[in-house]
């Protein structure tokens, strides 16, 4: 698949991420940008610093030094509002998938509309094509803990789709999950990068990378290893 | 704007709902507490209001001696010259002993075969109506006691005074209650907030990074705890309504020997009841709004 690339969507600049002071660095000097449309891998080994990445990205943690811009807001100094702002524009996957295990499904993924005050009429449409879309339509008054593994992992990426986000950042969407359902999973975030939405996704897996040929970021102990770009993406090496 | 609002109190109700023995307690803790307080604050407002009233219409009784008895008009002459004297009249001892087989009621049997004269007969000084000084009435009844034939003094001041005292006392306590109570609602209402927020932590969190604003996070919780203490507050004013009767009654039955007939002992005024809901839902507001300052710091 050939990926239409545009704007520069995440920008970092000798990005470091310091936990507690006199302890090795999470991040230290990572440099990479992506642009809008781009489907990446970020990988490496566990404590790499994978996930410390993402949450800079949605703003969970803010970076100690370096500069990091997710859609032209400088994320050294978001918060409060501005910050909600932003991750209205970011949809995050997570291996546990973080559902609220008393919602419903459709409850579950209707939080992404609720909190930009979309009429409750709305939300039921765009629930139901975005339930209709994954699959999802028959579970939609399911509470998550009846729901298999799979299924509650798709519903984790139909909450982050709801809103159709500029970014889609997963990690380790495939981690808990039988091998089988890998290629749905990866499907369903191809499916949003077709339509544009930028995507990263952090793995370990390296059959993963092997399979879906894409950019991949390798972090090695916090320090960004390398930056591949296959050939077949038409991207070529950016730093 | 509206579909927000709607939203939060859709949320608030089913975390009420849902976490129904918690606040359930929270709701009685409350009630009971503002109940406690506006109980205190009813018979205060009842003793100052009671007080004010006595102090306007204080009255002076002086005794004749007894070889004095038939002064008793010239001694009314001479006082209703003085110029804090509205009116005076001799009370012969048989309509003394009347009045008080009166005051007695059917416990007036005890008063059988008592002599007319067991009560001596007197003056009595009823004054202009103002808000009189005990140091004035204690200087008046003086002058009353220098005249001849009078062997003493009474005066209603006296009780006043002991009445005043209580009243400082009972204010006292009542402000004291009142911080203390106050202090123990916003604790309730802190603790159930908290548990709540602990218990929606997942909740919260998934709100927070699909783009809840920090306002959207905490108004749900807000709301919680107004509705909390705005509920407190009605059952509170249902608790003091059926109490009040029977407290009103001890604080007549209590204060009968003092209390004029023109002054009625008077239940909740209606702004008092605004007030006491509106404090309630104060309080519930103030608890959530500490309880979520340190759990929603982070986000």
């Amino acid at each position: 698949m050939n990926v239409v690339c545009g704007a520069v969507v995440i920008q970092a600049f000798q990005l470091t991420k310091v936990y507690d002071a006199g302890d090795r660095p999470a991040l230290k000097d990572v440099r990479f940008a992506l642009q809008k449309g781009e489907f990446v891998f970020l990988t490496g080994a566990s404590g790499a610093g994978k996930t410390t990445l993402l949450r800079l990205l949605f703003g969970a943690e803010r970076p100690t030094r370096g500069q990091l811009y997710v859609n032209n807001r400088d994320m050294s100094h978001l918060h409060g509002w501005a910050l909600a702002q932003l991750r209205r524009e970011i949809g995050v996957v997570f291996q546990d998938f973080k559902l609220v295990p008393t919602q419903t499904v459709a409850e579950n993924v209707a939080y992404a509309l609720h909190v930009v005050g979309m009429p409750d009429r709305s939300i039921k449409r765009r629930v139901t094509q975005t339930l209709g879309a994954l699959g999802l339509l028959h579970k939609a008054r399911t509470l998550p803990p009846k729901l298999s593994g799979g299924e509650q992992q798709r519903v984790a990426i139909a909450r982050a789709l709801v809103n159709d986000p500029v970014i889609l950042l997963a990690d380790e969407p495939t981690g808990n999950l039988d091998a089988d359902l890998t290629p749905v999973i990866l499907e369903l975030l191809e499916q949003a990068n077709a339509r544009g939405t930028t995507v990263m996704v952090a793995t370990h897996d390296r059959h993963l990378l092997a399979t879906y040929k894409k950019r991949v970021l390798t972090l090695q102990q916090g320090e960004m290893d390398e930056d591949e770009h296959f050939q077949s993406e038409d991207i070529t090496r950016v730093f | 704007m509206v579909a927000n609002l709607i939203y939060f109190f859709r949320r608030a109700l089913s975390t009420m709902l849902r976490s129904f023995g918690l606040t359930a307690v929270a709701i009685a803790t409350i009630s009971i507490s503002l109940a406690v307080l506006a109980t205190f604050v009813l018979v205060v407002y009842n003793l100052q209001r009671l007080t004010a009233e006595l102090g306007d219409h204080v009255g002076l009784s002086a005794y004749l001696q007894e070889d004095a008895w038939s002064e008793g008009p010239s001694i009314v002459e001479r006082v209703e010259s003085w110029p804090e004297v509205k009116k005076a009249w001799v009370l012969t001892s048989s309509q003394a002993l009347s009045d008080f087989r009166n005051e007695l009621g059917p416990d007036s049997v005890m008063l059988e075969g008592l002599p007319d004269d067991v009560v001596p007969p007197s003056v009595e000084l009823q004054l202009y109506e103002k808000r009189w000084a005990y140091a004035e009435v204690k200087g008046l009844a003086a002058r009353v006691l220098r005249l001849g034939g009078v062997s003493d003094v009474r005066y209603g001041q006296q009780d006043i005074e002991q009445l005043s005292s209580v009243l400082v006392m009972v204010r006292t306590v009542t402000l004291i209650l009142g911080l203390s109570l106050g202090l123990a609602t916003l604790l309730v209402v802190y603790n159930t907030i908290r548990l709540t927020l602990y218990a929606r932590r997942d909740e919260i969190e998934i709100m927070s990074l699909v783009g809840a604003t920090p306002i959207f996070l905490r108004a749900p919780f807000v709301i919680e705890g107004v509705l909390q203490g705005f509920i407190g507050g009605i059952l509170s004013m249902f608790i003091v309504s059926l109490l009040e009767d029977v407290l009103l009654q001890q604080l007549v039955d209590g204060l009968a020997y003092l209390k004029p007939s023109s002054v009625e002992l008077i239940s909740i005024p209606p702004l008092f009841g605004v007030l006491l809901v509106g404090l309630g839902a104060l309080l519930g507001m103030l608890g959530s709004l500490v309880a979520m300052a340190r759990f929603l710091q982070w986000r």
